[in-house]
């Protein structure tokens, strides 16, 4: 093995050589300068791999004496690998220099250099002192490195910082002095021996000048001014070296003297400085309109976000890997998106329309760092943030999960908002990596390629290897974003291929049938339905390239969900499944910016479920079958939390305002798997993870509620709500969308009733809506296709053009409208008893209502389409492509086969129903009728009954009554009226305008006005929060010194 | 504290204070210089002070014999004062004289971009 002597020795003789080997060219300046950095990396990557086999950390002696006289350095598991992602960011940045050359000049390689080496030399030492050198080093190469900066940003930005870190070193060094009076050493061990036994008064104010002279190199509010600006500033690539050697080297000094600071008071110190910063810094990064600025808030609160972790780590409450992985997480997102911004070159966001549009590698990079910060899995950072909050739920630490969880969901507000810019197509030619050489990106590529890795490699141990179904389509859409030559319908066929592949080994092997349990239920649907898209894919070709990699991702994150046994399983399914769909979302026309909304709300959601699953695990729950023990106050706490996730991410009535557009605006081969199938995953949620917990009540002084009960009346009123929405909808798949939430809404009613009735019902109707939205979503998708509009203003009496997609259509609302003879009637049949006998009459009359109502969109939507006159534009249109009517025909098959024998799905479901509660929903008379308490119900007669009266009718409506007189479309006679615009003409247009004025005051935009309202103070208090930079180096320098005076008033200095 | 220092380490704080001071207050770039230098000797002094004790002598070893036998070096140092201080004073020092350079450096060249020594004309990057 290498001395590690020379991982500080090497950098540091060559930093002085380079000027001489410059002489010999820059090239070999630069190729000595990699070689550097190459050498630091092998010689700590072998020391690591040696230590993760179990070797012990090494001390390094210099000078021949031996501590407590001499220096002396260590080696270990921590320090190696910080060294590796020192040199690997060094790398990164050196190549990306080059290409940038104010700091890419000869000075430049050499403080660069300096930076690794005051880094590392950071993170070896155990010497109190020699950190205060390594400190002062580091800080002048970075004073140095921005000075090169040509603008008067940077300087100023260089300025402020050497201010407020001159003020930072006299703390830091007053510190080490007095310390050293105190203990008599300067060796940190043995400082870290003898200091509990010095009891001399005035320790705490040596400790606190000491400690703020680290947090403010640290850059935790209060003292982060400068370093934003550095940020914003100076050159990102100098920024990313900066991140990768000097801020992770300043966290582990932290980490190295915090074993000074013992006692409850400096643990509550570190902790609330830690998440004021987090919070603070993510509150304020949402109103920030330059991309670098954003990221410099994010970093701090990123490193508040370890500080705060770190007494819950020393006194073993948090794993130590949360620390490492966050950390990991952060140096390769936030490294990596500085190297981006550099390479793009936008500053504003607004700038960054269609970022790197040219650039498949670089726009998979973008998303990755930008899914990593925020903490989604399968990166580093989720699995961090998860055993953090693990850790700290376990030893009650609640309401500091209640923070992080807070923070987390600003950082998606900001980092998001962002994204969106990037994913919106540029109106101009876009900003992008256009002849930017390989290595100015290498950084970008290798931290994403790294993060990935990590990432997935964690994933497998949570959801098994590549035979699972959901790693195997993961890595399949995985690969498929990758190639961009194929032509769309061939990736469709090759998804198509893959799930059947997976559908096969599921379902062949099964001896039971698979519908019989929640899971095998879900399974079907989600299999099947991706099925269907993948066929309809074969006839409209996907308008972006990445389409159904992503669709594989998010069907794997499905199966993955359906598949965990255990809540950490589940909820990286989740959150996976979040990211995958906002982004198959953000592809549609207008997609970005519904796709933001729906990230936001569905993040919320996200958030939530997590702190539910926090709960849980604060009772020593790890396993979703293990959710059966809580009980009291944990089990409401775990209920609601849960719940109230779940209920955002269907878009219950409150929390509905992302639907429409989510639904609208996504690629309308999207729409129906969004619809139908990931609209339910919230409803699995509900049947597998909430139902597990006991329905608690809330009590009150007069009454107590069931929580159930409550969430039965949040389902009634999302389905009425919607319902009535959906009436005065001018946007065909708007009208589709609201009607979506609402039947979704009686699902969730039904799932409340906690009955077996209730459950027969809600999974018959998830089925069912299923099979009737996907049919009526991709219909609309070939009128759309063909048409090219959306809106009904805009169409009308397609019936002679697209016959086949009128019967689907046709079908679909019958269905939908919950009438005799198809199957939604036996749905709306089992809801009703369900509730009756539950006894919730008043939401059984309520449902009734809701339902009538329907049929009014239903009415207009086939109306407007397909009735009607015929535009001029569409006299040519073609009925949709054949693997579009294919794909209707496989929903129309299950369709038609449940309204005739609707037990076909209600048998299996007895199995299910009995499997959670012990008896089954219904009673089977005969084979082929239901019995409940009310009554009974006989499809095949039903069916029977509705095909002789309309027989009969027809018969009566050929034979009596005059002949009809055929007139051809445009034959039409005007009463010597000019009508004032063409709309007026149109039926389809504000065709229901009576029924909109009588129901004015429910329609008021009340929810979205709430939410306008949230936002408009959420921003105020950024905004008028961020004022606190002033941007005045003296009033920087100010509060470091205030922050001391308000911490020792905290009593922090005895 | 122990006797005989108290004039020195008073003497250091009060520099380290009007160093802050002027920091704090001054709005002329130069002598906000000064200040972090005012605030550097304080620190100096006062470290240095630290370690002093009345009546010991300077830690400096003249004698090959002693410097040959640790053992009797470690024995002695009741007769000096406490060299530490001192040494990281030397280091502190070297730092400071370059912390100020570069300080300096960034005055002229702000002064250059602004053609002032104002501070409060170098806040344009804030909030």
């Amino acid at each position: 093995m290498v001395n590690p002597i020379l991982l500080i020795g090497v950098p540091l003789a060559v930093a002085f050589l380079l000027p001489l080997v410059d002489m010999l060219g820059r090239r070999t300046a630069r190729a000595v300068h990699l070689l550097t950095l190459a050498f630091e990396l092998f010689v700590a990557g072998e020391w690591l791999v040696q230590f993760l086999h179990g070797a012990a950390a090494v001390n390094i002696i210099t000078g021949g004496w031996a501590p407590p006289i001499g220096i002396n350095l260590r080696l270990g598991p921590l320090e190696a690998a910080l060294v590796c992602l020192a040199a690997l960011t060094g790398i990164g940045s050196a190549l990306y220099l080059a290409h940038h050359e104010e700091v890419g000049s000869l000075r430049g390689l050499v403080i660069q250099l300096l930076l690794v080496t005051g880094a590392i030399g950071l993170i070896m030492t155990r010497d109190v002192f020699n950190t205060f050198v390594f400190l002062e080093i580091s800080g002048i190469g970075t004073y140095s490195i921005v000075i090169f900066g040509k603008e008067r940003s940077a300087l100023e930005a260089g300025f402020k910082y050497i201010a407020l870190g001159g003020a930072a070193s006299t703390f830091f060094l007053l510190g080490v002095a007095f310390l050293y009076k105190i203990t008599g050493t300067l060796n940190l061990d043995d400082m870290i021996h003898k200091l509990p036994m010095a009891v001399v008064a005035g320790t705490g104010t040596v400790l606190l000048l000491l400690m703020v002279g680290i947090m403010s190199e640290l850059k935790l509010f209060p003292l982060n001014g400068p370093a934003i600006d550095l940020y914003d500033g100076v050159e990102p690539g100098v920024m990313a070296l900066i991140v990768g050697t000097t801020v992770n080297a300043l966290f582990f000094v932290f980490w190295k003297i915090s074993a000074l600071y013992t006692g409850p008071a400096w643990a509550a110190m570190f902790a609330s400085v830690g998440m004021t910063t987090f919070l603070v810094c993510n509150v304020l990064a949402i109103r920030q309109t330059r991309v670098r600025r954003m990221l410099g808030y994010s970093s701090s609160a990123q490193i508040g976000l370890l500080v705060f972790l770190v007494p819950f780590v020393k006194s073993g409450e948090v794993a130590l890997s949360a620390i490492a992985l966050l950390l990991v997480n952060h140096t390769f997102a936030k490294a990596g998106l500085l190297w981006l911004a550099g390479t793009h070159g936008g500053e504003k966001i607004k700038e960054w329309k269609g970022a790197f549009s040219d650039s498949l590698a670089l726009r998979i990079a973008l998303a990755t760092f930008v899914l990593a910060m925020t903490g989604l899995p399968p990166f580093p950072g989720f699995w961090g943030k998860w055993q953090a909050l693990v850790g700290l739920a376990q030893h009650g630490h609640g309401w500091w999960i209640g923070a992080v969880l807070v923070g987390s969901l600003f950082e998606f507000v900001y980092y998001f908002g962002w994204l969106k810019e990037a994913l919106t197509p540029a109106e101009t030619v876009p900003r992008g990596a256009v002849g930017s050489p390989l290595s100015e990106v290498f950084g970008s590529l290798l931290y994403a390629g790294l993060a990935i890795a990590l990432g997935a490699k964690v994933l497998m141990q949570v959801w098994g290897g590549f035979k699972t179904p959901a790693i195997f389509l993961g890595a399949a859409g995985f690969v498929l974003l990758f190639i961009r030559a194929l032509p769309e319908r061939f990736k469709a066929a090759l998804t198509l291929v893959a799930v059947a592949w997976v559908a096969w080994g599921v379902f062949a092997g099964a001896r039971a049938c698979p519908l019989w349990d929640i899971r095998g239920f879900f399974l079907v649907m989600v299999l099947f339905g991706a099925f269907v898209i993948s066929v309809a894919g074969l006839g409209i070709p996907a308008e972006r390239g990445s389409f159904w990699g992503l669709f594989l991702i998010l069907v794997g994150s499905i199966i993955g969900i359906l598949y965990s046994s255990s809540l950490l399983g589940f909820f990286a399914g989740w959150e996976l499944m979040t990211w995958s769909s906002y982004l198959l979302v953000s592809q549609g026309r207008h997609g970005p910016k519904a796709g933001y909304l729906y990230m936001l709300f569905a993040a919320a959601a996200g958030l939530l479920v997590l702190g539910g699953m926090m709960v849980a695990e604060s009772a020593g729950v790890t396993t979703l079958a293990a959710l059966v023990s809580l009980s009291g106050g944990v089990a409401l706490a775990a209920w609601g939390l849960l719940a109230v996730g779940f209920a955002v991410k269907v878009a219950s009535w409150g929390a509905h305002i992302w639907a429409p557009g989510a639904y609208a605006e996504s690629p309308d081969l999207f729409t129906p798997f969004l619809s139908g199938v990931i609209s339910k995953i919230p409803i699995f949620g509900l049947a597998a993870v909430v139902a597990r917990i006991a329905a608690p009540s809330v009590a009150t002084a007069i009454s107590s509620i069931s929580v159930a009960h409550i969430l039965g009346w949040v389902g009634g009123l999302t389905a009425f709500g919607m319902t009535l929405l959906a009436v005065f909808q001018e946007d065909m798949k708007k009208l589709l969308a609201y009607s979506s939430v609402g039947q979704v809404g009686y699902v969730v009613l039904a799932m409340a009733l906690l009955t077996p009735l209730g459950w027969t019902a809600a999974l018959y109707y998830a089925v069912n809506h299923f099979l009737f939205k996907g049919l009526l979503f991709l219909a609309i998708a070939g009128v759309i296709y063909r048409t090219g509009v959306r809106t009904f203003a805009d169409t009308g009496g397609l019936i002679k053009r697209m016959p086949l997609s009128f019967i689907a259509v046709l079908i679909g609302i019958i269905a939908l409208a919950g009438v005799p003879p198809l199957s939604g009637f036996a749905g709306k049949w089992l809801l009703y008893e369900a509730l009756m006998d539950k006894g919730w009459l008043f939401l059984t009359a309520f449902m009734m209502l809701a339902s009538v109502m329907a049929f009014l969109y239903c009415f207009r939507l086939i109306h407007s389409i397909f009735l009607g006159q015929l535009k001029d534009k569409d006299r040519n249109v073609r009925e949709a492509p054949w693997p579009l009517l294919l794909a209707e025909l496989l929903m129309v098959i299950p369709i038609l086969a449940l309204s005739v024998r609707p037990q076909l799905l209600i048998e299996p479901l007895q199995h299910l129903v009995t499997g959670v509660f012990g008896v089954p929903g219904v009673r089977f008379a005969s084979a082929a009728t239901m019995t409940t308490h009310f009554g009974y119900f006989n499809a095949a007669a039903m069916m029977a009954l509705v095909v002789v009266l309309f027989l009969v009718l027809l018969f009566i409506l050929l034979t009596v009554g005059p002949k009809p007189t055929k007139v051809k479309q445009l034959d039409i006679v005007y009463a010597a009226e000019v009508p004032p615009s063409p709309e007026e003409l149109q039926y389809a247009w504000a065709f229901y305008r009576p029924y909109e004025r009588a129901f004015a005051p429910l329609l008021k935009a009340r929810v979205t006005a709430f939410w306008h309202g949230v936002v408009d103070v959420v921003e105020g208090v950024a905004e008028a929060g961020r004022r606190f930079y002033t941007g005045n180096a003296q009033t920087y320098v100010l509060y470091s010194v205030l922050f001391i005076l308000v911490l020792a008033a905290f009593g922090l200095a005895r | 504290m122990m006797a005989g220092n108290e004039l020195y380490v008073a003497t250091g704080l009060i520099v380290i204070l009007i160093g802050f001071a002027t920091v704090l207050v001054k709005r002329n770039l130069l002598k906000i210089v000064i200040g972090f230098s005012l605030i550097d000797s304080g620190t100096n002094l006062l470290i240095v002070a630290l370690g002093f004790y009345p009546g010991r002598t300077a830690p400096i070893v003249n004698n090959p014999d002693m410097l040959a036998n640790r053992a009797s070096l470690l024995v002695n140092t009741a007769k000096v004062v406490d060299p530490v201080p001192q040494a990281l004073v030397l280091t502190a020092i070297v730092i400071g004289v370059g912390v100020t350079a570069l300080m300096l450096a960034y005055v002229v060249r702000l002064y250059a971009t602004g053609k002032t020594l104002d501070v409060r004309q170098f806040g344009r990057m804030k909030w």
